[in-house]
């Protein structure tokens, strides 16, 4: 019993004490998956020895809750941000949250990628296509064709109130002429249901419940080549595009680690890395993964940052009425 | 010199009063009850003795030493008084050894002393082969046992007993009374007893305080009580008995035969008269005062009888042989008690 | 039953160690709620543009709350015909393998919800290895069933069913034989003894379980988030996660309205539930359990006791496992391509996994014992010195339990942000403060057993030791503590292993380095690594199993009754 009471209270004492250890660390906020950000982050730590980062995962916009909320209790723990879109990151730039670095690794990148002032910097291209089931009856290759009878309840789409690429996404679609908010409509009529990020939409369709689904590429390419029975297509009136932009929070308080970070991530290894990974890197010159088409031949769907950003809260109100 | 002394004890929960001006004398070792139907303060009472309720009003006073009253409160743990509980309240978590010695655990008492003295009581209640066993695997009476002699180690002043004998059986209860008796005489020390049963209390009680709505309402030994109740409400409590009215014309508080034949069979005095008459009291004779039988209950060693008189009020009686219902007998009353009240 | 007015009270230094006891107990169990009213209010102050009022007019709020409660009612409903009827069945019948019964039935209670989801999707739908293995599988793109409302009551009522197990053993293990016997003697059939004796006696114990598992089932998020949102259909805790996703501004007072209302209905259903316990439970010596022969019924009793603990638990853990055996998530689980490089990358490579299985442990632990230390001298003293202030107390304390895990997360964010005068520490961002929110949630949960336990003390055998000479300490030493051990116990149990597997307070909570095991499940799954998800669930699960094992063994210098699964 006593051992018990004293082990007990060192681990107590421990954990108080274990609270105020700021350290020598770089703190990242990532929507990344977790297997992606472990590795980011081993190459990091390799590439730089002496440091250590702690990262935290989430999906796009519960790691905006987390961060709002820090923010409205007047602490901010992240350093760097590398998360889904560039829409959220514009949002906190017009708020002064973030700082502007001027990487020189820029110059490898196209313009429309990064911001003109350098508050973010985008370092791959994920789009969002089609998915589905390898043993599906039909095998979709544009974006109409999901409203067909054929398709009726079998489709299954990631919700922009969980996933940052699904908020472009829908930004995307409802600002395009072709599409608009009616497209949504006729897919709610046609019984599509809304999950929650991507990983659900993965899993749906690999596992046969919804055949057919709106998924981010890397994960449907990725899971085939493991062997899991799923199918992705570009369709053919083209994608949308996120670009899992980096961003130095300003009130960092290890603003020079936070630039290496960006370097990092920026720079050939860097993108390399994110090659090996399964995604498309941003960075010009560099090969594509198997399974991609070549980076000239995908589609990219017009968008409008900044009227995403004004419109982004009405996307999500009217998403949420939709199928709600 | 009384040990044990209850000066004006009174106490209230919220607006009731449930103990009311109660005083009393307990001499050094005698065997005490208190008695009285539920909800007369007997426990309240008994409680306030031990320590576990707070005294409103009075003192309570043991071998000179004032324990409670007067803003003064002696906990319970200092009274040096020991009880047994109507649930016996043995721990179940230690074995009957260890229960019994607790008390001696406290002083400090170790080893062979504390063996001894645990087995010593144990041996008093016949119960020293049981050492070893859980509370829960023995029954009411061994618990009761084991009770007792818990409180016979710690050798208390006093020691009190709230209705021990209510969860046992008639059989059990006659033999735990005689254990009772013995322990009684074994200790030496000043017994508080407990009960609603008034036959109980007549057979062990050396003295009785009879209560009723937190009122002493007689202090007595049991043969008085018994014979020389003093109100109504007393002579209804104590004993079998049949409460008639008649027309009194002595001052005579204990009535002769005679006297109470001439009351029972004229209607001549002043004031009407309660008296108190007991069924052995009442013979059936040759010639006497004509009843006529109401109802029979079989006793094993005796009938007991409800009659009524020609007035109409009721009268009981035993009688060894049976006697038809609604038959006409005649019986002569011995004696009677007037009840002053 | 006696129910002393300790005479010692009237000292006043020991009213000190009960005001202290108060306020720690307010501190870590009001306090959270306390702030989340605060934000609220300030803002149905800000007038009729407030955010409160806009969650009230909107009918999203009116509609989940609906859903909440129907699912809640139907899952309390299964809960009970389930934990109750195990309940007794194990204690009062002469069933062979009481042991195995009590302890598979309880694995449900301890498997985190998500997984418990996961495990019974995996076994539902299309793509359900263990289906396809079977050759049952259903057609590609047939609905899910099990994401709909009867889908979330019935594995809600599953999960929760223990609890009610667990509360109505507690009371038939005391309820003295004698009362039985007596009914027997009087010529009842052992049916007749059922209806008549026994279901009165533990109507407290029926009520009491039934009120906790509504009120858990109010609060359970990852059920209905795994199967109701993809039906879009949503409950109070989930659409306050939703909520959570829209980051603008106003979010936080929204959020704070919403948990407002949940708090409100699960106030009600804890009110309730006082008010049917504040009468007195049987006082009785835990003595020889009864046993009623089953006779000729017994062996068709204990299959169909088989059956259904086949179909709660052993097909769904199986279907997780098959899951965790795949190569990638779809594949059909064949003899040639069983993996286990799951198991494999989440034990070897993921330093995550360790990380998060100490974090779980020292949490779990620490929250449990810090909890047992509490809720004994509380239960004691709101039992033997009864004030209105105490109930009311008592009945706050349900209110962090039964709040929706985000929601009390958020509390607690708004409260530790900074950090705390005068020692400059931050909890902000450490296990501390996942550490405070178990305390805050699961307190009543540590208190219920003990307080239940207290009621039951005879109040005379602590009035015998007073008479021996023992002093308050030694009461509590000697006879106090030792017999409220086992609930206390029960109760380091309780909280331990929901603790240990919790997600959704932990899920805002958790930073970096941080994590806990029910994050970890929840995150892989989340990212649609369900693979790797399975592959951890099925290692929890097993590690879950041996603790209730190495319990079991430990629990033979245990009293009675402790460990459930022992008898």
């Amino acid at each position: 019993m006593n051992f018990r009471v004293l082990s007990v209270s060192a681990m107590l004492a421990g954990v108080v004490f274990s609270a105020s250890l700021q350290a020598e660390t770089l703190v990242l906020y990532t929507s990344q998956p977790a297997q992606d950000a472990q590795m980011t982050v081993d190459a990091f730590e390799k590439a730089n020895p002496g440091t250590t980062v702690e990262w935290v995962r989430d999906g796009t916009t519960k790691l905006m809750t987390k961060l709002r909320a820090e923010m409205a209790a007047g602490v901010v723990k992240p350093d760097v941000l590398l998360i889904a879109d560039s829409v959220t990151l514009e949002q906190l730039k017009k708020e002064g949250i973030l700082a502007a670095y001027p990487s020189a690794e820029s110059a490898e990148y196209d313009p429309a990628l990064f911001d003109k002032d350098g508050y973010y910097y985008g370092t791959k291209l994920i789009t969002t296509g089609i998915a589905h089931h390898a043993n599906a009856k039909e095998k979709p290759a544009a974006w109409k064709d999901l409203l067909k009878p054929e398709y009726k309840n079998q489709v299954a789409m990631p919700s922009p109130l969980y996933s940052g690429a699904a908020l472009i996404h829908l930004s995307t679609l409802t600002a395009n002429p072709d599409f608009a908010w009616e497209f949504y409509e006729n897919l709610k009529e046609n019984g599509a249901s809304a999950l929650k990020g991507n990983g659900s939409v993965l899993t749906a369709v690999a596992s046969g419940t919804s055949p057919y689904g709106v998924l981010a590429d890397y994960m449907a390419i990725r899971e085939k080549a493991k062997g899991a029975p799923i199918e992705f297509v570009f369709p053919t009136e083209g994608v949308s595009l996120v670009t899992e932009p980096v961003a130095i929070m300003k009130d960092s308080k290890q603003p020079a680690l936070a630039r290496k970070f960006v370097d990092f991530v920026l720079s050939e290894p860097g993108q390399q890395l994110v090659l090996e990974q399964g995604y498309l890197p941003a960075r010009n010159g560099m090969k594509t993964p198997a399974g991609f088409p070549e980076r000239s031949q995908i589609k990219l769907l017009p968008f409008d940052a900044a009227k995403a950003l004004e419109s982004s809260g009405k996307d999500k109100e009217g998403f949420s009425k939709l199928f709600n | 010199m009384a040990q044990l002394v209850l000066d004006r004890i009174g106490k209230s929960f919220g607006t009731t009063q449930v103990v009311n001006a109660f005083s009393l004398e307990v001499p050094t070792g005698s065997f005490v009850a208190l008695l009285g139907p539920s909800g007369c303060g007997k426990t309240t009472l008994l409680r306030m003795l031990a320590g576990f309720e707070q005294v409103d009003e009075g003192t309570i006073q043991v071998n000179g030493r004032q324990l409670a009253g007067n803003n003064l409160h002696v906990p319970p743990e200092q009274r040096n008084m020991s009880m047994v509980f109507q649930s016996y309240a043995l721990w179940p978590h230690m074995n009957v050894m260890d229960n019994v010695g607790y008390a001696l655990k406290l002083k400090g008492v170790k080893g062979e002393d504390y063996r001894q003295q645990v087995m010593q009581a144990l041996e008093t209640v016949n119960l020293s082969h049981l050492a070893e066993r859980a509370p829960q695997d023995l029954s009411g009476g061994q618990r009761q046992r084991v009770a007792l002699a818990r409180c016979l180690v710690s050798h208390p002043d006093v020691v009190l007993l709230d209705e021990p004998l209510a969860n046992l059986d008639q059989h059990l209860r006659a033999s735990m009374e005689e254990t009772f008796r013995e322990f009684h005489r074994r200790t030496g020390a000043t017994f508080v007893y407990v009960t609603h049963d008034q036959a109980e209390a007549m057979a062990l009680a050396d003295r009785i305080a009879v209560m009723n709505h937190g009122k002493l309402e007689q202090w007595d030994t049991p043969e008085q009580l018994y014979q020389y109740p003093q109100n109504t409400w007393v002579a209804r409590f104590i004993g079998q008995g049949s409460i008639l009215h008649v027309h009194r014309n002595t001052d005579n508080r204990l009535l002769s035969g005679p006297e109470v034949m001439q009351l029972l069979s004229s209607s001549l005095g002043s004031t009407r008269q309660a008296i108190l008459v007991r069924p052995e009291h009442v013979r059936v004779v040759e010639n006497g005062l004509e009843i006529q039988v109401l109802s029979r209950v079989f006793k094993g060693e005796r009938y007991k009888y409800t009659a009524r008189l020609s007035d109409g009020q009721e009268l009981d009686f035993f009688h060894p042989e049976r006697l038809e219902l609604e038959c006409k007998v005649c019986v002569q009353v011995q004696q009677a008690w007037v009840l002053m009240d | 039953m006696s129910n002393p007015q300790l005479s010692s009270f009237r000292n006043e230094t020991r009213q000190w160690w009960v005001l202290g006891l108060l306020l720690i107990i307010f501190l870590v169990n009001v306090l959270p709620s306390l702030r989340l009213l605060a934000e609220a209010l300030s803002d149905i102050v800000a007038g009729e543009k407030s955010s409160f009022w806009k969650v009230l007019k909107t009918s999203a709020t009116w509609q989940a709350t609906w859903h909440s409660l129907y699912t809640s009612l139907l899952a309390t409903v299964l809960a009970l015909v389930l934990g109750a009827g195990l309940a007794f069945f194990i204690a009062l019948t002469n069933i062979r393998g009481k042991s195995f019964w009590v302890f598979m039935f309880m694995l449900p209670m301890m498997i985190p919800p998500q997984v418990t989801a996961l495990s019974w999707l995996q076994l539902m739908g299309p793509g359900s290895a263990l289906l396809q293995l079977l050759g049952i599988a259903p057609a590609l793109g047939s609905p899910q069933p099990l994401y709909s409302d009867w889908g979330i009551a019935l594995l809600m009522g599953i999960q929760h069913a223990p609890l009610v197990f667990l509360s109505v053993r507690t009371n038939l293990l005391v309820l003295p034989k004698e009362l039985v016997e007596a009914a027997r003697l009087s010529g009842a059939s052992q049916y007749r003894i059922m209806l008549d004796m026994i279901f009165p006696l533990c109507k407290n114990g029926i009520l009491a379980g039934a009120a906790i598992a509504f009120v858990s089932a109010l609060g359970n998020f990852g059920i209905p988030a795994m199967l109701g949102i993809p039906a879009s259909y949503y409950v109070l805790p989930t659409l306050i996660y939703q909520k959570m996703a829209d980051f603008g501004p106003l979010m936080l007072n929204e959020v704070s309205s919403l948990s407002v209302i949940v708090g409100v209905i699960a106030m009600l259903g804890v009110w309730v539930q006082h008010r049917i316990q504040s009468r007195m439970p049987l006082v009785g010596m835990p003595g020889k359990p009864l046993a009623f022969d089953l006779g000729k019924a017994r062996i068709g009793c204990e299959m169909a006791l088989g059956l259904i603990i086949t179909l709660i638990l052993v097909l769904p853990i199986l279907a997780l496992v098959a899951s965790s055996l795949v190569p990638a998530i779809g594949v059909s689980l064949g003899y040639d391509n069983i993996s286990f490089s799951a198991y494999a990358h989440m034990l070897a490579r993921q330093g995550a996994t360790w990380r998060a299985f100490e974090n779980s442990m020292l949490l779990s632990l620490s929250a449990a014992f810090i909890l047992a230390c509490l809720v004994l001298p509380l239960a004691y003293v709101t039992v033997r010195r009864p004030r209105r202030l105490y109930a009311f107390v008592l009945m706050l304390l349900d209110v962090p339990y039964a709040l929706p895990g985000v929601v009390l997360a958020i509390a607690c964010i708004l409260l530790f942000a900074k950090p705390l005068p005068v020692l400059q520490i931050s909890l902000y961002g450490s296990l501390g403060i996942i550490l405070f929110a178990y305390l805050s949630r699961f307190l009543t949960v540590s208190f219920k057993p003990v307080h239940a336990s207290m009621l039951q003390l005879d109040g005379a055998l602590e009035e015998a030791a007073q008479l021996c000479g023992a002093s308050m300490v030694r009461r509590w030493r000697d006879i106090v503590f030792p017999l409220l051990a086992p609930a206390a116990f029960a109760g380091f149990l309780l909280v331990f292993l929901i603790a240990v597997n919790e997600l959704t307070v932990s899920a805002l909570l958790w930073s970096a380095g941080n994590e806990t095991l029910g994050v970890l499940v929840f995150n892989l799954e989340d990212g649609g690594e369900t693979v790797l998800a399975s592959a951890i669930s099925v290692l929890i699960i097993m590690m879950i199993a041996l603790l209730m094992l190495a319990l079991g063994i430990v629990g033979r210098n245990l009293p009675k009754g402790v460990i459930p699964w022992r008898n």
